[in-house]
């Protein structure tokens, strides 16, 4: 559906104030298209900066690098500075936050138990031996293992969009077993051993039930379940 | 390690926690018992398409009755492994899912060993 410069979106938000709101509701607000690759995000600046000062949503570089402004659009997963308005082929978005997330406000939800699982899994080098003078030296082959590992920008979409996520408080989670597999696969570290541990594990890679969902919400295009499968080849090869 | 993560790390450690070998025996069972019906229908439905010494010697009482043993333990395995497994992602009182899995693990024991016994007389 093509948009052009002046025509109308109805945004139909989801709004919640704990303190205010006895149920969460969806509050309708009006759009214009005022150029033409409008994304999700400036609309929803539209709405804050224009119409509705008290709505709350998370966002930062708008350029799909933060990560902050992952929320569901038109039931799936995605950062709204990614999202065309226009590749939603309607005239009525509807906007609702990160699904199986405690909300706050309106669009921001609580990453705290997101981050603690992240941290969880030690996203960062391990080294037994001393750091070089330089720098830590890595084939381009090795360099190359890390492709579709890297580019994580944590923004929930992917966890938020896996039904075991939901059901499963205590799972890891697609994004920490992706930041797992970024490192286990690092031909620089060393803590390869001690992050299969960690992920191997009931509420770890033995949880995903290989829904997909994770792949279909990433805005980077990445392959969590693709990762959680190399993951569970590697503690399979160690063990047996 | 930060005070926030305080309660994340017994979570995730511990060999007993692990759940690779359900996983990995899920699989394999599945494969098997794939395999196992082939030979099954084979054994069963399709005796003409064999030799007749291959045919012999799988109508052997002896290969029959360790093949249909086998045959129940994969099957019974499989079953409640993956009952097992949708009580873990689909029960989040741990007191109903122990209950459950007992219940339906005693089953699985007891189904088991009724196809013993009519094999095996």
């Amino acid at each position: 559906m093509t948009l052009n410069v002046g025509d109308k979106v109805i945004f139909k938000v989801f709004r919640y104030n704990p303190e205010k709101d006895e149920a969460p509701y969806f509050q309708d607000y009006e759009v214009e298209i005022r150029r033409r690759g409008m994304m999700v995000l400036d609309g929803l600046n539209q709405i804050r900066w224009e119409q509705d000062g008290t709505l709350a949503y998370r966002r930062s570089c708008r350029e799909g690098v933060c990560g902050s402004d992952g929320m569901n659009i038109c039931g799936v997963n995605t950062t709204s500075c990614m999202a065309h308005i226009e590749d939603y082929n309607t005239t009525t978005l509807t906007i609702k936050p990160l699904p199986g997330f405690p909300v706050i406000k309106d669009l921001v939800v609580d990453f705290t138990d997101f981050f603690n699982k992240y941290f969880m899994v030690k996203p960062y080098l391990i080294e037994r031996i001393p750091p070089p003078e330089k720098e830590r030296l890595q084939s381009v082959e090795d360099r190359a293992k890390l492709d579709g590992l890297y580019e994580c920008i944590l923004c929930g979409c992917c966890s938020s969009s896996c039904p075991f996520y939901w059901s499963d408080k205590d799972y890891l989670g697609p994004s920490a077993m992706l930041n797992a597999a970024r490192f286990v696969f690092d031909s620089r570290d060393d803590g390869k051993g001690e992050r299969l541990d960690i992920v191997n594990n009931k509420h770890g890679v033995w949880r995903c039930h290989t829904v997909l969902n994770c792949i279909t919400a990433c805005p980077k295009e990445l392959n969590p379940t693709k990762a959680i499968a190399m993951l569970q080849h590697e503690i399979l090869k160690r063990k047996w | 390690m930060a005070e926030f993560m305080r309660g994340y790390i017994d979570r995730y450690t511990g060999s007993a926690k692990a759940g690779d070998f359900s996983w990995f025996a899920q699989r394999i069972t599945g494969l098997c018992l794939i395999l196992i019906l082939i030979f099954h229908m084979f054994i069963n439905h399709w005796g003409s398409l064999w030799p007749s010494a291959m045919m012999w010697f799988m109508m052997h009482a002896m290969f029959k009755k360790v093949f249909y043993v086998v045959f129940a333990l994969f099957l019974v395995y499989h079953g409640m492994n993956g009952v097992f497994y949708v009580f873990d992602d689909y029960i989040r009182t741990a007191g109903w899912r122990t209950t459950l899995k007992l219940v339906f693990g005693i089953t699985g024991v007891v189904y088991f060993w009724v196809a013993f016994i009519a094999i095996v007389p």
